[in-house]
């Protein structure tokens, strides 16, 4: 098994599970934030989510990335804290999944590889909603194209930056 | 019957039948007809919609949302109004109320699915579709930690406030993310490295299966609604399909 | 006498760090054994248990050289899933230790994982249940459960698996004076009655060396004396007279002067679901005071802390702080001049330095950076913590935890400082430093509000104190006047005749 992708012991179950509610709470604190500010292009809660779809593989790799995100997704659901999670659930998975195929080929040790790593997540991840925004919603597809291409770019750039710093300064806590 | 006495997988079945349904009905009386049939479902099962309550509020935000989208941006029908460069089409509301119809069902459908079972369950059902208990058993987990982590963010904020960081505007709440997040995710990872290694030290993985103290068996009438619900999955995808051959 | 252990390590150190966290350790357990490990801030006691259970070096990362068998079986050659054949282990939070979402599933856990029998299963749990005296408490949900139960619930959970050593870290460091006696007297009793070899690292001393027969001190990662039970409380009760004494002549009543730091007037707060936080409060804080605010746990102590820095507002009634009504406009102002300790110093640490996280009050107030560094160093050097100032917090002990939280509250220089159980989670000489410069700030004229239900600390450091009960006022006396007040105080459940002290034990008083 690559050690780079995938990580099965105690440790990184738990952790996926347990970092998967600190990212629901902080998703619905972002979305209350966005409600306000830019309710409508959601662009604190769609960095919010690369950051943690990237910052999870990097701390517990795979399963660990899509645990976190199904436990995000559904007790999301279950507990009425976001009815919608239904529709993030393919994002949150196919968004970690690209992040560990990237993140295991770059050393992550420059910001232009973590950068890159989220442009794939950040790409990906909207095209499933994009996909949902058409299908579902039936929005016009240049519109949906371009509310996701705002959110992946606008995601990219910061998850990317913040998912280095804090990655590193959890490193440096030696917690992990 | 209570919706408790039936076995996960038949709730997952109708769970299934549903998104199907959201997804393949393609008119808004169909989507009614099913919402309804779902809504009809939660009262003869639960007894009342009081639970579902927040979902509905949340549902008519998001339909007021995507009915302003579908005023603004679309282009399909004829034009019924104009107004400078705002063009309104005569098919902005009904692809607005398929829109939320859909929304509704799928919500409504996971709400069902996922609260009607206890943790204990959905563990065995796991477990019944071969799932290693290791991962099988992270349900239980996930329900018994999220209130206490809620509670916990909620003290680290009171605890940065009165440090001096102000928690007042959307604005302030922006500057305090990181203050409250970065203890918030410390506190979390010490959390998962101790929970991790109690559970280790309890025998956690040593063997590839382990005693539970229930157990999850099919019964008839799961049997029953089990394979009528397939059956109308199976024809209903294949009438959609076989047109397209 | 049978040998169960044997620790001999050479060194231990940590990845990125030169100094080793542990060296020359040489002992062994013996069966029926009782040892309690202590020492100061930072020494090493924690992570002496972890090479006993093998967390060091299975699941924490270091370079660990020498050996460590239990039971003639050498723990670097041992999973950790296996251990629970010789050793259970319990940590300090209990929360993060309980599992299931019901009693008998948490406890059923470990038993399952091993593939016990359901019937067997069965047997165990209740058995385990009835050692900790929490007989019938099957089907309680974790969630609601008080900190002492939970903790032995925990307990149970790990008697369970029948491991002949229990090894535990500070079990009782989050637990009021109650869930302590409660905890310990059990422990002593399976000590006794079925042979079960103990280890702890020690919280507070007199409950558990009643029950001990070894103690091992550590100092910088080396047990440097070990000593009988008695002789080390001898030790520390001389101690404690000495540091007694000299808080008596420090600690005398304030000649009262008209300056008013906070006044609290009919106060009554309520919480959203209408519960009661605290009725008809009437309270004045003068200069100077060092008031202890003592209570049992739900009795109202913390709700009054956090109303008077403006966390929660009154339902009822005023409060005024540096004689300004505590409203929006004033808080922010109000607040730069008070601080406020929390239990838990993990809630505010955030920066990736030591440093950082010191200053940034100061940074929130938009100080000049010279004024910052020179405060930062003040207030760390005042703790102790300077040649830390550059390693992320996180690399620091619980205690050292506690000190920054404590360094970043001087650091804004308050008149005013909240202290809310500011010891919990600590052993006692960590709390004890921590009460220390409490006291010292005290003395250079700061006025001291301390939240505690350690009524020794509250008894030895303050001036004044204040009972609450059911949500109100009970008594508010000076600390001169205590002894007339003891009956009153024993009624309300708070007694300050030491419950248990360790003469009585050897008197066979206890056992009787």
């Amino acid at each position: 098994m690559n050690k780079k992708l995938f990580r099965t012991d105690t440790k990184a179950l738990v952790g996926s599970v347990i970092i998967g509610i600190v990212m629901l709470i902080m998703m619905q604190v972002t979305g209350r934030i966005d409600a306000i500010l830019d309710p409508t292009l959601l662009l604190l809660n769609g960095t919010c989510w690369a950051f943690f779809t990237g910052l999870i593989v990097l701390m517990y790799r795979q399963p660990a990335g899509i645990i976190a995100g199904v436990v995000e997704a559904v007790v999301a659901m279950a507990t009425g804290y976001s009815p919608l999670g239904f529709f993030f659930l393919f994002a949150n998975v196919i968004g970690s999944v690209v992040y560990s195929l990237i993140s295991g080929r770059l050393s992550m040790d420059k910001l232009g590889h973590h950068i890159l790593a989220m442009l794939g997540t950040a790409v990906s991840g909207n095209l499933c909603v994009m996909v949902g925004l058409i299908y579902v919603f039936h929005l016009d597809w240049k519109i949906a194209l371009l509310s996701s291409c705002l959110t992946a770019f606008v995601g990219t750039i910061a998850a990317g930056i913040l998912t280095k710093r804090v990655y590193g300064s959890l490193q440096k806590s030696a917690l992990l | 019957m209570g919706l408790s006495k039936l076995d996960p997988r038949t709730k997952l079945a109708w769970y299934v039948l549903m998104i199907n349904f959201s997804l393949i009905s393609g008119t808004a009386v169909q989507l009614s007809i099913v919402l309804l049939v779902e809504v009809m479902a939660s009262l003869i099962l639960m007894g009342s919609l009081k639970r579902y309550k927040a979902m509905i509020v949340i549902l008519l935000l998001l339909g007021l949302q995507i009915l302003v989208v579908q005023l603004i941006f679309c282009r399909e029908g004829v034009l019924i109004y104009q107004w400078g460069i705002l063009k309104i089409y005569s098919q902005a509301l009904p692809l607005a109320i398929t829109g939320i119809l859909k929304a509704g069902i799928i919500v409504l459908a996971s709400m069902h699915f996922f609260t009607s079972s206890s943790p204990q369950e959905f563990t065995l059902m796991l477990i019944k579709f071969k799932i290693p208990y290791r991962f099988a058993m992270l349900v239980g987990l996930s329900v018994r930690f999220l209130p206490l982590m809620k509670a916990e963010y909620i003290s680290i904020i009171d605890s940065q406030r009165a440090r001096g960081l102000r928690m007042e505007s959307a604005w302030d709440n922006l500057k305090g993310i990181f203050p409250t997040f970065l203890p918030f995710l410390y506190r979390s990872v010490r959390r998962a490295t101790e929970t991790a290694l109690a559970m280790e030290l309890r025998g956690y993985g040593r063997t590839k299966t382990r005693t539970f103290t229930s157990s999850l068996e099919l019964r008839t009438y799961d049997v029953v609604l089990i394979s009528g619900m397939l059956m109308v999955i199976i024809i209903s995808l294949t009438s959609k399909i076989l047109p397209l051959i | 006498m049978e040998t169960i252990a044997k620790i001999k390590i050479e060194k231990l150190v940590f990845p990125h760090e030169e100094k080793p966290a542990l060296k020359n350790i040489d002992f062994e357990i013996v069966r029926g054994d009782f040892i309690v490990i202590t020492g100061g801030v930072a020494s090493g006691k924690s992570i002496l248990l972890h090479t006993i259970t093998g967390a060091i070096p299975h699941y924490h990362d270091a370079d660990l050289t020498g050996k460590v068998t239990i039971m003639g079986q050498d723990i670097k050659n041992m999973p950790l899933n296996r251990m629970s054949n010789y050793a259970g282990y319990m940590m300090q939070e209990p929360q993060n230790q309980i599992i299931s979402l019901d009693v008998y599933e948490d406890i059923a856990f470990g038993l399952g994982n091993l593939e016990i029998p359901l019937e067997q299963m069965d047997q165990r749990v209740k058995t385990a249940l009835q050692l900790v005296g929490l007989k019938g408490y099957e089907s309680r949900q974790t969630a609601a459960l008080s900190g002492g139960q939970a903790q032995r619930v925990v307990l149970a959970g790990v008697l369970a698996l029948n491991a002949p050593i229990l090894i535990l870290d500070q079990p009782t460091a989050e637990l009021d004076p109650q869930g302590r006696n409660e905890l310990y007297e059990r422990l002593g009793q399976l000590n006794k009655t079925k042979n079960l070899t103990i280890v702890l690292v020690m919280d507070r001393i007199e409950e558990v060396l009643n029950y001990a027969n070894r103690v091992l001190y550590i100092r910088a990662g080396e047990i440097v004396k070990e000593y009988l039970p008695k002789a080390y409380y001898m030790e520390q009760m001389m101690h404690r007279r000495g540091r007694i004494k000299h808080l008596s002549s420090s600690n005398k009543d304030q000649s009262r002067p008209n300056e008013i730091i906070a006044k609290i007037s009919n106060v009554t707060y309520l919480y959203k679901n209408n519960l009661l936080g605290c009725e008809d409060i009437n309270l004045e804080i003068y200069k100077g005071d060092f008031l202890s605010v003592i209570g049992l746990n739900g009795s109202g102590k913390s709700t009054l802390a956090k109303l008077l820095i403006g966390l929660l507002k009154p339902s009822k009634g005023e409060i005024k702080v540096f004689n300004q009504p505590l409203n929006k406009g004033k808080l922010a102002e109000i607040r730069s001049q008070v601080g406020f300790l929390f239990q838990n110093p993990d809630y505010q640490i955030f920066a990736s330095t030591v440093e950082e996280e010191v200053g940034f009050s100061l940074k929130l107030r938009g100080e000049q950076n010279e004024v910052i560094v020179q405060k930062i160093e003040e207030s760390l050097k005042f703790v102790g913590l300077l040649d830390y100032k550059t390693i992320h917090p996180h690399r620091l002990s619980r205690g050292q935890r506690q000190l920054l939280a404590l360094a970043s509250i001087l650091v804004s220089d308050p008149e005013f400082i909240i202290a809310d159980e500011p010891t919990s989670g600590l052993d006692e000489n960590q709390g004890y430093m921590i009460m220390d410069k409490l006291l010292h700030l005290s003395k250079n004229g700061h006025t001291i509000l301390l939240i505690s239900h350690d009524l020794t600390m509250a008894k030895d450091y303050s001036n004044r104190l204040v009972a609450l009960h059911n949500h109100r006022i009970q008594l508010d006396i000076s600390r001169r006047d205590l002894d007339q007040h003891l009956d009153t105080l024993k009624a309300i459940g708070l007694n300050f005749h030491n419950p248990i002290s360790f003469r009585e034990v050897e008197d066979g008083s206890l056992q009787a």
